[in-house]
């Protein structure tokens, strides 16, 4: 059918260009949620800084599938001792997921703003 | 009130806690192992419903340093008296229900010199204004 090559073809180039942006919005999330939680620790929010280690270690980074169809919004701890502050002294000092928790309305309100 | 639902179903359905469920922060220092304590962080807006959410409810194990294997044992029991089945308060008569999450960890914890489980369970629950 004339025509129907250059449709499929715009919608192609349109689905990459949504996983592109899906991914692009990860790794904004990623990056804000780390400034995020190195600016509340700053101010000691969940526990004591004393080498400064574990506030510079927070991390907010993206992992990409391989075809690009799941995007994770991953946080993490690099010290050692980051599953004890997270898990330990009935999580008095987790960081990690009540920050991704309270993250998630807004981050689900945001895909749908990108794929409506 | 689901805090106390829980940790009343906990008690009363878990023998091998002997009853020793607290809430978080609350466990005394010398309470026998293994014991269990019940923690509420803050509950989370749903993505689609405007006055929706979920409660999620983290239950710590604590036991004597020696074998995880006691954990296992009592994480099994612990996801079979929570997940899936009504949890009354009987203080109020108010009726919940979790479901298990998976998620979690151990730990050492070396102040109290326990090793630990964490598990996640959640619960629907209306998200109101005021």
């Amino acid at each position: 059918m004339p025509g129907a090559d250059e449709v499929i073809r715009n919608l192609r180039a349109w689905g990459e260009q949504r996983k592109a942006e899906g991914i692009m919005l990860a790794q904004d999330w990623a990056r804000k949620l780390e400034a995020q939680m190195k600016e509340e620790q700053a101010q000691e929010k969940y526990w004591k800084n004393r080498t400064h280690n574990a506030l510079n270690g927070l991390r907010g980074e993206v992992i990409v599938s391989k075809g690009g169809d799941e995007v994770i919004i991953a946080l993490a701890h690099s010290v050692e001792y980051g599953p004890y502050l997270e898990l330990a002294n009935d999580g008095r000092h987790a960081i990690l997921k009540p920050t991704l928790d309270a993250a998630i309305p807004e981050i689900y309100a945001d895909y749908k703003r990108l794929w409506e | 009130m689901l805090r106390r639902a829980v940790i009343q179903h906990l008690r009363t359905n878990v023998a091998i806690l002997g009853g020793r469920v607290y809430q978080a922060f609350l466990a005394p220092p010398d309470t026998t192992r293994p014991y269990a304590t019940v923690k509420l962080p803050a509950a989370r807006g749903s993505p689609v419903l405007r006055s929706g959410g979920t409660q999620p409810v983290e239950v710590r194990l604590y036991t004597e340093p020696a074998s995880f294997v006691e954990l296992d044992d009592l994480e099994l029991d612990v996801v079979a008296a929570l997940h899936a089945v009504d949890i009354v308060d009987q203080d109020d008569g108010e009726v919940y229900r979790l479901r298990w999450m998976p998620g979690g960890g151990d730990f050492h914890d070396e102040t109290r010199d326990v090793i630990s489980r964490l598990v996640y369970f959640e619960a629907a629950v209306l998200v109101e204004r005021s």
